[in-house]
């Protein structure tokens, strides 16, 4: 379970190290841009993530991906729904950078994935350390 | 050279027909002005262009070669009547993502810019803020530019920086234009299109603009 969790992280870390560092002009300007536009979803997902994480357990959160999945996109949606309703006028910035909405959102999608993917991953290593 | 082509655009909002027979060309190198009555649909035809707002049909080309995302790979930018920059970032990190590396040397030598980059668009005055944002369109790699009211807002000087702003772009670049400012408009465009009717109409001279009542032709 601790072997596991670790090279969850990892891998987690890995994949964020070649985002930020990767040489595709391209990718890292979407890559920006989607921090850009997650920073404002951060707390709210977070938050959310520490619930679900609290209300159906850490273990149950690792082992079962549906569960984590569907709280994950619920929780998007939501946070995502809010920053359409107070901020859609920034879109214009996202669109004259050259990227769609969708991709933004995708993108975002994928690294708040990423984000409570460690959170819970990096919690469950700790409870299991500190746990009997 | 590139020529951007805008024809048959179509758009209804509750039944009533706001765009209806739109036809406009816009070469790289010429500024084009929009006027138009409020209401006549002069912004919806910049988003539809811009490809921000979906149309019931509409034909977007640039090289006869059809558009459905005017922004996808930086082809049209597009300045909207409100502020768009996010708020919480710095400007310089906002503008690194909008300016032509090409034109950035420029660009962050314009006292404006190096005055703010290390603000955020919230610490910015309304005038600071949209003089940023015009000019981070205006040093866009984009080959069209759509400006909607970029006179508004902004004093008399800073109308005629960017009118000389304007006119410098233009000489590589496709701007289409739209303001209530009708004089400044006249003053840096190449052709006048009106938006009556949902129709576009070319006009040739100024007493046009009083034929279709855009104009009073009180003096």
């Amino acid at each position: 379970m601790i072997l596991n969790s670790g090279f969850f992280v990892y891998t987690i870390i890995r994949v964020l190290i070649c985002l930020i560092g990767c040489h595709n002009y391209q990718l890292k300007r979407l890559a920006i841009l989607t921090l850009q536009y997650y920073r404002s979803l951060l707390l709210y997902n977070v938050a959310f993530t520490c619930l679900i994480s609290f209300l159906f357990g850490f273990n149950a959160v690792v082992t079962n991906p549906i569960i984590f999945l569907f709280a994950k996109i619920t929780g998007f949606v939501c946070a995502a729904a809010l920053h359409y309703y107070s901020a859609n006028k920034t879109y214009f910035y996202f669109r004259n950078a050259g990227y769609s909405m969708r991709w933004i959102g995708l993108s975002a999608f994928a690294f708040d994935i990423l984000v409570a993917a460690l959170i819970i991953s990096s919690s469950n290593l700790i409870f299991s350390l500190c746990l009997p | 050279m590139f020529t951007l082509k805008v024809d048959s655009v179509q758009l209804e909002f509750d039944d009533r027909k706001i765009l209806q027979d739109v036809h406009l060309q816009c070469k790289q190198g010429e500024v084009i002005g929009l006027l138009g009555r409020n209401g006549s649909g002069k912004s919806s035809l910049l988003k539809i262009i811009f490809g921000a707002l979906i149309p019931a049909y509409k034909y977007v080309s640039i090289n006869d070669v059809y558009i459905q995302k005017g922004y996808h790979e930086n082809r049209i930018a597009y300045l909207p009547q409100h502020n768009y920059l996010p708020r919480g970032i710095p400007i310089n990190k906002l503008a690194r993502m909008l300016i032509d590396p090409q034109h950035w040397d420029e660009f962050s030598n314009l006292s404006i810019y190096k005055e703010h980059l290390r603000k955020k668009a919230e610490q910015l005055s309304g005038g600071e803020l949209r003089q940023l944002e015009m000019l981070m369109i205006l040093y866009n790699k984009a080959d069209f530019m759509l400006l909607d009211e970029p006179f508004t807002h902004v004093t008399p000087i800073q109308g005629d920086y960017f009118k000389e702003i304007i006119k410098s772009v233009s000489q590589t670049k496709g701007i289409i234009i739209t303001d209530h400012q009708y004089y400044n408009v006249l003053d840096v465009s190449d052709k006048i299109i009106l938006l009556n009717d949902g129709c576009t109409k070319h006009i040739s001279h100024v007493d046009e603009l009083i034929t279709y009542h855009y104009l009073s032709g009180v003096k």
